[in-house]
C-alpha cells in the first residue's frame, strides 16, 4: 500500500500534467484535472499496490476507462515510484511508451484504453476471476460520464450485477460535460443514480474533489458484498484552473504561452 | 463440425480447470453436455457480444483459457473493436469460435452469412485465423489451440463430418486431400466448407491436379506453400467467402511477395450481399460456387 497525502499528490500531478500537455501540444487537460483528486486518493490511500512488484498477484486492479485522461495517471504513477518522474517528459514523443491514451506497456498500467466503453467489461472479467478463485483483491474502473453513452458499458453493468460482483467498484467522473457539449444537451444521463440502482448496483455519491469524502466512500463506504459498487463522483471539468473549469473548450485546447503560465500560477499557489 | 469441436473442448476442459467457454446465448443443443458437466467453466453472457469479448479478455488476463462462442458475425464483426483493442492488443488467451461459416445459415439471410470475416480478422495483429475442413483438422486444431497462449479466430462450418475420415495432418501445413501424381501442373487450395467442392472440381477437371486444404489462414504455412506452389502452371483457390481480401487474396499476396509467377484463379463469393432465400448449397450455386462452373471457367481461362 502506498501512503501519500492526496492533497499534495493532486497538486503535483496537476502541474506535471499541465507541463506534459503543453510540451506535447496535446489536449484533454480538462478531463485530466477532473480526475486528479480521485486518482490521488485511489493511489495515495486505497489501492493495494506496490511499485516494486507491479504484477504481484494479490494487488488491486485499476483500469482507467477514459484513456484520454492518461497524462495525470502517468504523473501519479511517477510520483508513486513506478518510474522516474523525468520520464514524463517523453509524453507524446517519437518512440515513447507514454502515448496519448493509456498504454499498458508503461510500468504500473494494468490495461490499455483509448476507445471508450471497453474497460468495464474487462474489469468484470477480472473481478469474476477473483470471485471464482476466492481472491480478496478489488477491481476498480474509472469511467467518464460521457462514456456512459456507450452501450457496451450497459452490457457490462447488467453482467456485473447478475454475477453479483461485489469486488468490483466503478467510479464515474461526473463532470457533466462531454466532447462537444454538456451531457444534458447531448444524451441526458439523469436520473443517473436511479439508473445504476435499477441495474442492481450499490450507489454512493460524493464530491469528487474532496479527498476525505472520496477516501471514506472508497475505503469502506460500500456495505453490500453481493452487488457491484458505483461511486458517482461529482466533479468539475478542468478543476483547479479557474478559466478552464466547466468549459467544453478545454477538452481540446492546449495550454500554451501565457495561458500555461497563468494555469501554473493558479495551481502552484492554490 | 461444431459438435465435434465442442465435444473435444469438453474433454480438454474436464482435465483443465482454466478452460472457460462463454456463449453469447447461442448453442441450443450443442453446448448442453459441456454445460452439464462443467457448470463452473461455462458462462452464458447473454446477447451482449461486446461485453462477452471484454469479459473474456479480463478472464484471460487472470490466467484463464477462454473460448467465446456464437454465430459467425456476432462474435466477430459485432465486437470487432473489443477483439482488436482488448484481445489482440493484450495478446489475451481468447479463442473466438465462430459457427455457420460462409453461407451456412442459408435462408436466414445476410445477417447470418459470415462472408467477410476472414478478410477483416486476418488484418488484426496477433490474431491467428483457422478454418478446418474435416475431423482430422479439427483434432489437430484443438491441440494447436491448447498449446498456444494467444488469440485465435476459429471458423467452423455446419457441415457434418464423417468420423471415419481421419487423415494425418499438421495444422500449420498444407494438407493433401487427393494426390494424383508428382509434378501435377495444377493445384487447388481451399479451406473450411469448400474442401468437398474442391475435391469434385479436381475429379471433373480434364488434367491432373491436386487438392490441398490450408486450415491455418494466418499465419500461412509459408515454407510448405513455397515447396508446393513453385513450378506449378496454375493455382486455384476456392472459398465460401468474399473474394475481397479472403484466403485467395492471402495466397495472391504470398505469391507476389515471394516472386512466384504462376497464374492464380480465385473462386469465392461476389462483392454483394445475398438477399434471396435458399439452402446453403443453393446459395453457393447461385454464386457460382459449384464444380461444373469452376471446371468450365478454369478450362476456358487455361486455354486462353
Amino acid at each position: 500500500m502506498i501512503q501519500k497525502d492526496p492533497v499534495a499528490l493532486s497538486k503535483k500531478v496537476r502541474l506535471h500534467a499541465l507541463a506534459m500537455i503543453r510540451d506535447a501540444k496535446s489536449s484533454h487537460i480538462g478531463s485530466n484535472f477532473s480526475i486528479a483528486d480521485i486518482l490521488s486518493v485511489l493511489y495515495g490511500k486505497i489501492l493495494n499496490i506496490d511499485p516494486k512488484q507491479p504484477k504481484k498477484e494479490d494487488r488491486d486492479r485499476f483500469l482507467l476507462s477514459k484513456g484520454h485522461a492518461t497524462a495525470i495517471l502517468y504523473a501519479i504513477l511517477a510520483e508513486c515510484g513506478f518510474f522516474p518522474v523525468h520520464e514524463l517528459k517523453t509524453f507524446y514523443q517519437a518512440g515513447s511508451l507514454f502515448l496519448g491514451h493509456t498504454n499498458c506497456k508503461v510500468y504500473g498500467i494494468e490495461f490499455s484504453t483509448g476507445s471508450l466503453g471497453h474497460a468495464l467489461s474487462v474489469a468484470a472479467g477480472i473481478a469474476l476471476a477473483a470471485q471464482w478463485r476466492k481472491k480478496v483483491f478489488r477491481t476498480f474502473v474509472l469511467l467518464s460520464d460521457g462514456e456512459c453513452d456507450e452501450g457496451s458499458n450497459w452490457e457490462a453493468i447488467l453482467f456485473a450485477a447478475h454475477h453479483r460482483l461485489g469486488n468490483l467498484t466503478v467510479i464515474v467522473d461526473y463532470n457533466k460535460i462531454q466532447s462537444l457539449d454538456t451531457i444534458a444537451n447531448t444524451l441526458a444521463l439523469e436520473p443517473f443514480r436511479a439508473k445504476w440502482e435499477a441495474f442492481g448496483w450499490e450507489v454512493l455519491e460524493c464530491d469528487g474533489h474532496n479527498p476525505e469524502q472520496l477516501e471514506r466512500c472508497l475505503k469502506d463506504g460500500f456495505k453490500d458484498k453481493h452487488h457491484p459498487h458505483v461511486l458517482i463522483a461529482h466533479t468539475v471539468k478542468g478543476k483547479g484552473v479557474s478559466f478552464m473549469e466547466n468549459t467544453v473548450l478545454w477538452h481540446y485546447r492546449s495550454p500554451q504561452g501565457e495561458e500555461y503560465e497563468a494555469a501554473k500560477d493558479e495551481l502552484r499557489y492554490a | 463440425m461444431r459438435d465435434i469441436f465442442i465435444d473435444l473442448l469438453r474433454q480438454k476442459a474436464l482435465k483443465d480447470p482454466r478452460i472457460v467457454l462463454i456463449t453469447g446465448d447461442l448453442g441450443f443443443g450443442v453446448l448442453d453436455r459441456y454445460r452439464a458437466e462443467l457448470p463452473h467453466q461455462f458462462i452464458n453472457a447473454g446477447i451482449a457480444e461486446q461485453n462477452m469479448t471484454g469479459l473474456a479478455t479480463g478472464l484471460a488476463l487472470e490466467g484463464y483459457r477462454v473460448f467465446t462462442y456464437s454465430i459467425g458475425n456476432f462474435c466477430s464483426l459485432r465486437c470487432l473493436e473489443q477483439i482488436r483493442n482488448d484481445v489482440c492488443l493484450h495478446n489475451a488467451n481468447v479463442k473466438i469460435i465462430s459457427i455457420g461459416s460462409g453461407l451456412g445459415y442459408g435462408a436466414l439471410g445476410m445477417s447470418h452469412h459470415a462472408t467477410e470475416d476472414v478478410s477483416i480478422l486476418r488484418a488484426l495483429p496477433n490474431l491467428r485465423v483457422y478454418s478446418p475442413s474435416d475431423l482430422s483438422e479439427v483434432q489437430v486444431l484443438i491441440e494447436a489451440l491448447m498449446s498456444y497462449e494467444g488469440p485465435a479466430y476459429v471458423r467452423l462450418g455446419k457441415v457434418a463430418l464423417d468420423p471415419n475420415d481421419v487423415r494425418t495432418v499438421a495444422i500449420n501445413g498444407c494438407n493433401c486431400w487427393r494426390k494424383a501424381h508428382l509434378n501435377v501442373p495444377c493445384i487447388l487450395l481451399t479451406h473450411g466448407t469448400t474442401a468437398t467442392l474442391a475435391q469434385s472440381v479436381c475429379e471433373q477437371i480434364p488434367f491432373d491436379c491436386e487438392v490441398y486444404t490450408i486450415p491455418c489462414i494466418k499465419p500461412l504455412p509459408e515454407n510448405a506453400l513455397y515447396t508446393l506452389l513453385k513450378g506449378k502452371r496454375l493455382i486455384v483457390t476456392i472459398e465460401e467467402h468474399t473474394l475481397l481480401g479472403g484466403f485467395g487474396s492471402a495466397i495472391g499476396e504470398y505469391l507476389l511477395d515471394k516472386g512466384i509467377t504462376v497464374p492464380l484463379y480465385r473462386f469465392g463469393l461476389p462483392d454483394q450481399f445475398i438477399t434471396v432465400g435458399g439452402t446453403s448449397d443453393e446459395l453457393r450455386r447461385l454464386c457460382g460456387l459449384e464444380a461444373s462452373n469452376i471446371v468450365a471457367t478454369i478450362q476456358r481461362r487455361f486455354q486462353q
